[in-house]
């Protein structure tokens, strides 16, 4: 009876959302908006520069279409295979490939270019967002790493600072552990976890190139391969609570704010929830720890906003994305989803306003730290990062394979990928 | 000859909807498992069996999720249904209170998968969960760690959540079972000085048999087919121990956008499900003819 009734109610939503598509196409001023990484509050804010949008542009309108993240992807998908085009998607960097080599993303080139920002922006934002030279998407904001940590735990053990060098970095997470209950590091074994691995991989390399110039992977390099044997050691000692072997996002930061385990590698959003659960007293952020050679290459995702390239309403598309990256816009959206901005100095205002943001403010200033991206260009690195990597990871951590064999069935796969994609780009 | 025609036209336009209906999707899903398909792009490109080979001859992880598919359907069921047989014997008995508790009781069948396995996640996580306590209580585990992590116990996670979420289903179909038994049987047993458990053996169970073995075969298919409180709790891993066959093909479709392959892994867990309910059937057959 009640399974009955939630079919009901999830085929009548879905056909009133089918009837809101369709009205849409009937009325050629409005604009539809695709949002994945949805959350009440954000749709909330989202709604608010829309609604600025729509006053300085009289006649145009936009709706919104919300999409939980779990399931965006196939959702987004099944909508454009089904014939229903969104005018603008939010549009993380793992499917960008995807969405540009399927020809669905309209080049923005001729509409956006580096004058159309401001002088302090990241200096690589057009890049990120670009495939062979085409900018298919202007990042909102970053999901840039660096490590918080446990300032109450780091006391007990007797450590006074962060890690700044990878063998502190062991060190302090020895000692941590030593305490009972606790331990040093929070692993996130689990789906999302992956950028870690890239992240001391790479460090230890000394390099934040992925492929040489021939396309083969770094990854079987001895520095990547050392930087596997670190992290998988520092699990067989105990370094990282035994069950972080399949900790997803959620575990890792409960982890690390009930005291389980004292650092934690992750994005500025994590604060959000953070001071909600702990003392500001308690915990801080630091930049990833260095490399034997001084520089560390952190992970920076991101997301950014895209249009379609069968949008009927392209330059109404490329305003809305325009309006919505617009400084004042961007520093509020920045602020509110707990975001790196594009722009440095907006960086400077929103993490030195309190004490915990002060690794994300160094990573961002200062030269040591330089962005590690993933090749997004690749159309099968999804499936590297959710797949792969976390299974074959898993299997490392648990001394079923070595590291070294690890290492080296991930550089054959990129290997192979980066190949295929100098091949078909020639 | 006329009169041959007529009916068939009568059942034309029925036909007609069941074969767009079931047919055309299910042919169009095996017809992917031919070509090399993308979503996206929507490109498509023919390679006859070449999909096939390769689950045949070089999927490991297919084998494997096939022997994790083997545990998580037959422990599920198992405790399925004798824990809903228990449930459905005792609430037959019609104790006082039956009313009130009875509705209680399948609550959990009314919960979203998504929303069990979000639950059961935060139950086995040690520092959220009581279970890992319990369970190092009573001596199963050494130290009070999160099963889903670890490789040998993983899959019992989910089956324990399957488990509570599939009781009232049984119980469900059972009770209706007992109760259409009439008590006549029992109490001309009862003259005859038959034991509470020989009635139970003897009368009972030959009654329910076709219930039992019907739910049991539909059951034995919805849950290997099901795959959301895996999705959810441990998605697959860790290394790969929880990997059924219906994650593994939501993992191909959609997190490789395979959906080629991912139709090959389909049919073969289809033709599979096929020959299981052939022979259930069967003993089906059988045990109905007791007269």
């Amino acid at each position: 009876m009640i399974k009955g009734a939630i079919i009901f109610v999830v085929l009548t939503l879905g056909l009133i959302g089918w009837q809101a598509l369709s009205d849409r196409d009937q009325n050629p001023n409005n604009l539809l908006i695709v949002e994945v990484n949805t959350s009440a509050e954000r749709t909330g804010l989202l709604r608010e520069q829309l609604d600025s949008f729509e006053a300085e542009n009289p006649g145009l309108k936009v709706d919104v279409i919300s999409l939980s993240w779990g399931q965006a992807f196939e959702k987004l998908s099944m909508m454009i295979a089904g014939g229903q085009f969104p005018d603008v998607i939010e549009m993380p960097d793992f499917w960008l490939s995807r969405y540009v080599s399927g020809g669905q993303i309209a080049d923005m080139s001729t509409f956006m270019a580096r004058d159309t920002f401001d002088a302090d922006l990241e200096q690589d934002t057009l890049d990120y967002g670009s495939i062979n030279g085409k900018i298919y998407t202007i990042p909102y904001g970053y999901y840039l790493r660096a490590m918080l940590y446990n300032k109450k735990l780091f006391r007990e053990a007797g450590v006074e600072k962060p890690p700044l060098t990878m063998d502190e970095f062991y060190q302090t997470a020895a000692k941590i552990s030593e305490l009972p209950g606790a331990s040093g590091y929070c692993h996130h074994g689990g789906r999302g976890g992956a950028v870690f691995y890239y992240w001391i991989m790479t460090t230890m390399n000394g390099s934040e190139k992925f492929f040489d110039e021939d396309g083969n992977s770094t990854f079987y390099n001895q520095g990547a391969i050392d930087g596997l044997t670190l992290i998988s050691d520092m699990y067989k000692k105990g370094y990282a609570p035994q069950d972080s072997l399949n900790w997803g996002l959620n575990e890792t930061v409960s982890g690390f704010y009930s005291g389980t385990c004292a650092m934690l590698h992750q994005t500025p959003d994590a604060l959000t929830s953070l001071r909600k659960r702990m003392n500001e007293d308690d915990y801080g952020s630091a930049p990833m720890p260095l490399g034997p050679n001084g520089k560390s290459f952190p992970h920076l995702g991101y997301i950014g906003w895209s249009v379609l390239e069968k949008s009927t309403k392209k330059q109404a598309a490329f305003k809305l994305v325009k309006h919505l990256i617009r400084r004042d816009n961007h520093e509020a959206w920045a602020r509110r989803s707990g975001l790196v901005p594009i722009y440095k100095d907006i960086a400077k205002n929103i993490f030195s306003d309190d004490g915990v943001g002060a690794g994300w403010l160094q990573t961002t200033q200062d030269d040591r730290w330089e962005y590690l991206i993933n090749p997004n260009h690749l159309s099968d690195i999804a499936e590297f990062d959710n797949i792969e990597v976390v299974q074959s990871g898993q299997a490392m951590m648990l001394g079923e394979q070595t590291p070294e064999q690890t290492a080296k069935d991930w550089a054959d796969f990129l290997s192979a990928s980066q190949k295929r994609w100098i091949k078909e780009n020639e | 000859m006329n009169n041959m025609r007529e009916p068939w036209l009568y059942l034309m336009p029925t036909l007609l909807f069941i074969s767009l209906l079931v047919l055309v999707p299910l042919i169009t899903g095996i017809s992917y498992a031919f070509y090399d398909f993308d979503l996206i792009s929507g490109t498509k490109e023919f390679v006859g069996l070449d999909q096939f080979i390769r689950i045949l001859s070089e999927d490991a992880l297919f084998t494997k999720s096939l022997l994790n598919t083997l545990l998580w359907t037959s422990a599920s069921l198992f405790f399925q249904f004798t824990l809903g047989l228990l449930l459905a014997l005792i609430l037959n008995s019609g104790f006082k209170g039956v009313k009130f508790v009875q509705p209680l009781l399948f609550i959990p069948w009314a919960v979203p998968s998504f929303l069990i396995g979000l639950m059961w996640v935060w139950m086995f996580n040690p520092v959220t969960g009581p279970l890992p306590y319990a369970l190092e209580a009573v001596g199963i585990l050494s130290e009070p760690e999160n099963i889903l992590s670890n490789p040998d116990l993983a899959m019992w996670g989910p089956i324990t959540a399957n488990v509570w979420y599939g009781i009232p289903f049984f119980t469900i179909m059972l009770l209706a079972a007992l109760r259409s038994i009439p008590l006549d049987i029992y109490e001309a047993a009862e003259m005859d000085g038959v034991s509470g458990f020989q009635a139970f053996r003897y009368i009972t169970l030959p009654l329910i048999a076709p219930t039992i073995i019907i739910t049991l075969l539909i059951r034995a298919i919805w849950i290997s087919n099901f795959a959301e409180i895996i999705i959810v709790m441990t998605n697959g891993g860790p290394a790969n121990s929880t990997q059924i066959v219906s994650t593994y093909i939501y993992d191909t479709a959609y997190q490789k956008m395979d959906f080629g392959y991912a139709s090959v892994i389909s049919i073969a867990l289809l033709s599979m499900l096929m020959v299981y309910g052939l022979i259930l059937g069967r003993i089906r057959q059988k045990m109905t003819t007791y007269v």
